[in-house]
């Protein structure tokens, strides 16, 4: 009897080590604790970044042709993907943030598609025009496409999405701010008007939110679209198991994807199913159980892990991101850029990628991820590089001063700073690299770290000294959307204010030439970066994980896998 | 004043008429076992400072994930911390949080159920309700839904365990005081018109002393076990503090390339629970024979 109880104790501690947060996980929605994520959705929060498939801009491309090429296509099968977190929603125009833009392209189709050398290419239109001002830009549709309830895709239904689109109260219309207004020309072409020539517009065209929605279903349904979405996309709704999965079945009438894509018709497989594992280490383990196909792997240590693995493919997606420690601009004590200055000299980046990334990813030293127009490599000159010296000088000029117990003091204000994060891997260990580091020039951090959405809504209200971000965006304007004076309260969670980066963003938002627009932002930086709102840390890496059971992905930008042409080749 | 003295001598009198055999202490391999890993424990909390090798916050990224070796009995973390001398520190987080939560838990636990038990009446069936309805939730996630609105923190998360853990003391006080308050002493005790407060404290409690200390004693193995469960979950301890969960849950990535970080943190919570575990089941064949 008693032997039984010994084990039963040791089991038990033995499970608590083992699976540890999983089952607390899974039925408190209010604890993500040790989430990691697909995409850095999460991050984005409601407020601005976009998700890295909202955002798709482009760079990487990495096809992976069916060996079987050549011969008929294997048919039918299922493709699991895991992802972090249960959408809410899966209308387009609901509030983003939760993990639905990694299935809204698969049930939405949007009107351009931007391919992997960043140009766009035909997709719902088939062509377009821009005025010669800018202010007015034309599409010509398809005329063979239908929703999945067997509405025709017409100008009507364009209209009626964009109008629907910039009303939503979400983020994700915004870069909509400078369309005045959308109408049909015809049955077949719809003209949008800009009150200014809108560089972001083509951009927001291509995320999954400005997918084309169904008018007749929208109508009927009314609040319950987020739950039986019809698109026209090449796989439609056919389960949604709450809490568990997301079933998406084939649309065998489809014959109009982009054409990028060797397939035009309908897919070869027959379900997608989007599993709910909010866990990365379980996401991991069900990938090398051959539970689901496809994870997003941002951990370092998993993505060594996978290295090693025959059984699964990686693809390093590029989701133009960047890791950033953000200063608190309006707040005591950053409200003074000696003291940014001289915690930004403190940072020792290339400590933070040995220790915290397993030296996976690369320094990033402009605010600018280097895949986004307006990235410029002299910006390197103007960067605040590691020099605990210089850290202690600026503070001493700044006034401040050690005090009984080491710290940094001033007009007795200890330097006791709160760093704010979200939990998600690495985070925690960069926190911690950066807790020690500022350590050494007698500044003291309290590190709070919050499953995403609690951690973007104390960023959004200011609750930080420092913050411990990452951005995944599609365009250059992501300066606009985070460091913008407008901005402030809302996107920009810095407090960064400074008149002569407020024109020069201005002016880039409307710059319609890309070579002219990218020079105005290298501009930009050459201001920003001694103001010092933002220390940038590192390029993240971030990859797709794949079963080698299943080929034929294709790779878009910003993460995002197109499975038009997948097949499942083994059991 | 005589009467009570009486009553003491009486109590005596029972208790010497016990069988000497029965109150010898047997030296059963889970008392001794038991006490031994509690005894290390406590030890280790104490004297962290003089057995660690090195400040268990100091990095040094040059020797990052070196496996256990002379110079670092558990190996170095990520940072190049020594983990020994971080699950030495973290034996005094463990030890406090478990220590803390369950005299949160135990002291208006304790009183309330001597109240309802001495009192019975219509307040006693309103208590005893809310406590069944409070223990019908499960502790641990009460404790996460608490912490998850207070914020994460080592406060916070003795605060959550130790209002969670009030029922169970409760209902132990409260049966015990039942059963003990028709005995003639108390009667005689009442009679000669001693306060409630006083025959509570002095004629009653003393009565509840084992099974208490049993299940402080469970309890604290408990607490340990849940505090760290929260901190595992990132509820707990935030870096760098060296919290054993939070040390398992920062292992737990490596498991397949750096064995030990999750493994020392493991075998420290493995070892203490079951030392307390062990502890309370020896004390309560030591004890609970009355």
């Amino acid at each position: 009897m008693r032997t039984l109880r010994y084990l039963a104790l040791l089991a038990l501690v033995l499970i608590i080590a083992g699976c540890g947060a999983a089952p607390q996980t899974a039925a408190t929605p209010i604890v993500q604790p040790t989430t990691a994520a697909e995409a850095p959705a999460a991050t984005s929060a409601a407020t601005t970044e976009a998700t890295p498939e909202a955002t798709a801009a482009a760079t990487t491309e990495a096809t992976t042709e069916p060996t079987t090429a050549a011969t008929e296509p294997v048919m039918g099968g299922t493709v699991t993907r895991a992802i972090t977190a249960e959408p809410t929603s899966l209308d387009p125009h609901a509030a983003p943030g939760s993990g639905q833009n990694i299935i809204l392209p698969y049930i939405f189709d949007t009107l351009i598609f931007r391919d992997m050398d960043n140009t766009y290419k035909p997709y719902l239109a088939k062509s377009w025009e821009i005025s010669e001002d800018g202010l007015t830009v034309t599409f010509t549709l398809r005329d063979d496409v239908t929703f999945h309830d067997g509405t025709p895709l017409n100008a009507d239904a364009v209209v009626f999405t964009f109008n629907r689109f910039k009303d939503a109260k979400t983020s994700s219309g915004e870069g909509l701010a400078m369309m005045t207004g959308v109408e049909a020309v015809d049955a077949y072409t719809v003209r949008f008007t800009f009150s200014a020539p809108s560089a972001v517009f083509f951009s927001t065209l291509v995320t999954p939110y400005a997918g084309i929605v169904s008018p007749t279903a929208v109508e009927a349904e009314g609040d319950a679209f987020g739950q039986q979405p019809v698109g026209s996309g090449p796989f439609k709704i056919a389960e949604w198991q709450q809490g568990t999965a997301v079933v998406l079945e084939r649309n065998p009438d489809y014959k109009w994807s982009p054409e990028t894509i060797s397939n035009p018709g309908a897919p070869y497989i027959d379900n997608v199913v989007f599993k709910v594992i909010p866990d990365a280490a379980t996401q991991l383990a069900a990938l090398q159980a051959g539970e689901v196909d496809l994870i997003f792997v941002n951990s370092p240590n998993h993505i060594s892990k996978l290295t090693e693995d025959s059984t699964v493919q990686l693809i390093e997606t590029q989701l133009n991101s960047m890791v950033y420690l953000g200063f608190n601009c309006a707040k005591a004590p950053f409200d003074d850029v000696k003291v940014r200055q001289a915690l930004s000299h403190a940072i020792n980046k290339d400590e933070i990628l040995l220790a915290a990334l397993n030296g996976m990813g690369q320094v990033a030293f402009a605010p600018m991820a280097p895949t986004l127009p307006g990235f410029d490599a002299s910006l390197k000159d103007l960067e605040l590089g590691y020099d605990p010296a210089k850290a202690t000088e600026l503070l001493t000029e700044a006034g401040f001063a050690p005090g009984p117990d080491g710290t940094m003091t001033k007009d007795d204000q200890a330097l006791n700073l709160v760093l704010l994060t979200f939990a998600r891997a690495p985070n925690e260990d960069v926190a911690t690299l950066i807790q020690n580091q500022l350590k050494a020039i007698g500044v003291n951090v309290e590190i709070q770290q919050f499953d995403t959405a609690t951690a973007a809504k104390a960023a959004t209200e200011g609750q930080f000294h420092l913050i411990l971000w990452r951005y995944d965006r599609n365009d250059a304007d992501v300066l606009n959307v985070n460091l913008h004076s407008d901005r402030i309260g809302s996107s920009n969670r810095f407090g960064y204010s400074n008149p002569e980066v407020d024109a020069l963003l201005d002016q880039a938002a409307q710059e319609l030439d890309e070579t002219k627009r990218a020079a105005l932002y290298v501009e930009a930086q050459k201001l920003i970066m001694p103001d010092a709102p933002w220390q940038p840390l590192y390029i993240p890496v971030d990859v797709l994980a794949i079963s080698k059971r299943v080929e034929g992905f294709h790779l878009a930008s910003m993460g995002r896998i197109l499975l038009n042409e997948a097949q499942v080749v083994a059991p | 004043m005589a009467v009570q003295a009486e009553v003491t001598s009486a109590v005596a009198t029972i208790l010497e008429r016990q069988p000497r055999s029965r109150r010898r202490i047997r030296l059963r391999p889970n008392l001794v076992i038991g006490g031994f890993l509690v005894l290390l424990l406590i030890l280790g909390a104490t004297f962290a400072p003089v057995l660690s090798l090195y400040p268990p916050d100091q990095m040094k990224p040059a020797i990052r994930l070196q496996p256990p070796s002379l110079a670092h009995p558990f190996g170095t973390d990520i940072f190049g911390r020594d983990m020994y001398s971080r699950i030495l520190y973290g034996s005094r987080i463990a030890l406090r949080m478990s220590i803390l939560s369950v005299l949160l838990a135990a002291i208006p636990g304790v009183w309330m159920g001597l109240l309802a038990g001495y009192h019975r009446g219509w307040g006693e069936r309103v208590l005893s309700r809310i406590m069944d309805a409070w223990m019908a939730f499960p502790g641990l996630l009460l404790a996460i839904v608490f912490v998850a609105r207070l914020g994460p923190s080592l406060n916070t998360t003795v605060i959550a365990l130790g209002v969670v853990g009030i029922p169970s003391f409760y209902r132990m006080a409260r049966s015990g005081t039942i059963s003990t308050s028709h005995m003639l002493y108390v009667e005689a005790a009442r009679a000669s018109g001693l306060g409630s407060t006083r025959i509570l404290l002095r004629h009653i409690l003393p009565n509840l002393a084992s099974p208490l200390i049993v299940l402080l004693t469970m309890r604290i193995g408990t607490m340990l076990l849940a505090a760290g469960g929260l901190s595992f979950i990132g509820l707990g301890a935030q870096p760098p503090l060296p919290e054993w969960g939070a040390l398992l849950a920062a292992g737990r990535d490596h498991l397949d390339t750096a064995w030990w970080l999750a493994l020392a943190p493991g075998m420290a919570f493995t070892l203490s629970v079951m030392g307390f575990n062990l502890l309370g089941d020896g004390l309560r064949d030591l004890l609970a024979r009355e």
